[in-house]
């Protein structure tokens, strides 16, 4: 314990982080909830901010403890941490030696937090609520919990192997968007997809959001420095520049593509950037940012493309921004990283360490075979005891009145003379 | 100069230099057009003195 003093400057800049971070996720459901239709939006926001609670409780009962409590095997963390039993107030040396070890605790919540909220844009407007609620928590159990241990927990294999993860490319958003297509592939089509288009009913809100989990997403790669200082300042200003410039290559490629350039686009584009600097954020410099964002822009887009090609109702797309983005983002890490930006970590291809690549896509790999295979077992389970999908009628007359008997706009339901 | 800020200038070029070409607009496929509601009567506004 000697030399682990707190300070106050870095205790201060986690815990603004991790609120910022905690402003991700209604955030996402903003976000979300102005891309589907009018009948499912207040469905689709309460998914963001149902699992806000359900994981907060999951999370200081056994979900810290599972991910970076003692090893045990290299593979998950120990229960000797559940409860937050001997997670105080005094700094731990592995994780962050200058806050209290709650703060880095909470910080870490956030994150297991808004990961499953991100899945749940792939089965927007179709999923029993039961069976969601049954999902989030065994998927932040058995899929977040373990590959957030293998990254980040002291002792994990790919920790140990130098895989290099900021704040989240493989952890969260490899294995959301993953997740997510698989979610997509099991629960089907929603009805009439294909046949007519179904078109986000409050575009303002899809900006909305995106800009708030922009706001957000500073916290989540400057705030993973743990401290107040150069390394958060330098993921500050390369969080901003990767979506910005996907934003405008996103743009650029749809207005190519479409003959106009779509503001939806811009805001998908945003999020797709922020996705991919994650892992690279504290490692990769501004110029580094400018073409990882260049390339989220494309790729991601090229994904949507591939995606409606094979007709997979992934509905809100997060497989092409956030599983191909932290994809595309993880092994940009592995070309863009630099010691000059953090000495702690390690060079990529273009500073003179091919190797590092190899050892990127190693945790991408393992990232999707876990996240496919877990998603997939788990969804198999519960539909054994509790449908996954809403029926038919529900889905018609949408997840809002059907699984909450609440209208999200009074105002509608009054003309109508159903208030 | 390093391969990254060669690449970041590449790039940046090629979305800023895509923008000279890109059509300057283009019939909206999707625009739809909005029926004004008729106007009302004009509400008569009465000075008092």
């Amino acid at each position: 314990m000697a030399g682990m003093k707190i300070n106050a400057g870095d205790t201060a800049w986690v815990l603004a982080s991790a609120a910022l971070v905690m402003l991700m996720t209604p955030a996402l459901g903003f976000f979300y909830g102005g891309l589907v239709r009018r009948k499912n939006v207040l469905s689709t926001i309460g998914h963001s901010f149902f699992i806000l609670c359900l994981i907060s409780i999951q999370w200081v009962l056994f979900g810290y403890s599972l991910a970076f409590g003692p090893d045990k095997f290299h593979i998950i963390g120990g229960l000797e941490w559940v409860g937050l039993n001997n997670v105080g107030f005094t700094p731990n040396a592995d994780y962050a030696p200058t806050i209290p070890h709650q703060a880095f605790m909470v910080f870490q919540m956030m994150f297991a937090v808004i990961t499953p909220a991100l899945i749940t844009g792939a089965f927007a407007e179709r999923k029993r609520f039961k069976a969601f609620v049954i999902f989030s928590l065994l998927w932040a159990t058995f899929v977040y919990d373990p590959i957030a241990h293998w990254v980040w927990g002291a002792g994990g294999w790919l920790h140990n192997m130098g895989a290099l993860d900021f704040a989240g490319g493989t952890v969260v958003h490899i294995s959301s968007g993953v997740s997510a297509l698989v979610a997509a592939l099991v629960l089907g089509r929603r009805l009439g997809f294909g046949k007519a288009k179904s078109e986000p009913h409050d575009a303002t809100m899809v900006i909305l959001g995106a800009s708030l989990l922009w706001f957000g997403w500073f916290g989540f790669n400057a705030g993973s420095a743990l401290s107040a200082g150069a390394l958060a300042t330098s993921a500050f200003v390369v969080t901003n520049t990767a979506a910005a410039m996907a934003a405008l290559t996103w743009l650029t490629v749809s207005w190519w593509h479409k003959r106009q350039p779509s503001m939806l686009g811009a805001a998908a584009g945003a999020v797709a950037g922020l996705v991919a600097i994650t892992p690279a954020s504290g490692f990769v410099n501004v110029m580094g940012a400018i073409v990882i964002g260049f390339g989220a822009g494309i790729v991601c887009y090229l994904a949507i493309q591939l995606r409606e090609r094979i007709h997979v109702d992934d509905a809100l797309d997060v497989w092409a921004v956030h599983g191909i983005g932290g994809t595309w983002g993880a092994i940009a890490t592995g070309l863009f990283a630099t010691v000059a930006i953090n000495s702690g970590a390690a060079n990529g291809l273009f500073y003179g360490n091919p190797k590092q690549v190899l050892v990127q896509l190693l945790a991408v790999g393992a990232s999707w075979v876990w996240s496919i295979v877990g998603t997939f077992v788990i969804l198999k389970v519960i539909n054994l005891f509790v449908p996954l999908r809403v029926e038919e009628d529900e889905e018609v007359l949408g997840l809002d009145l059907s699984q909450h008997g609440e209208p999200a706009y009074a105002l509608q339901e009054s003309l109508a003379g159903r208030n | 100069m390093d391969p990254t800020t060669i690449m970041a200038i590449i790039s940046s070029v090629v979305v800023f230099g895509a923008w000279l070409v890109l059509p300057h607009s283009s019939v909206a496929p999707r625009a739809t057009r909005v029926e004004l509601p008729e106007m009302s009567e004009p509400t008569t506004v009465r000075a008092t003195a």
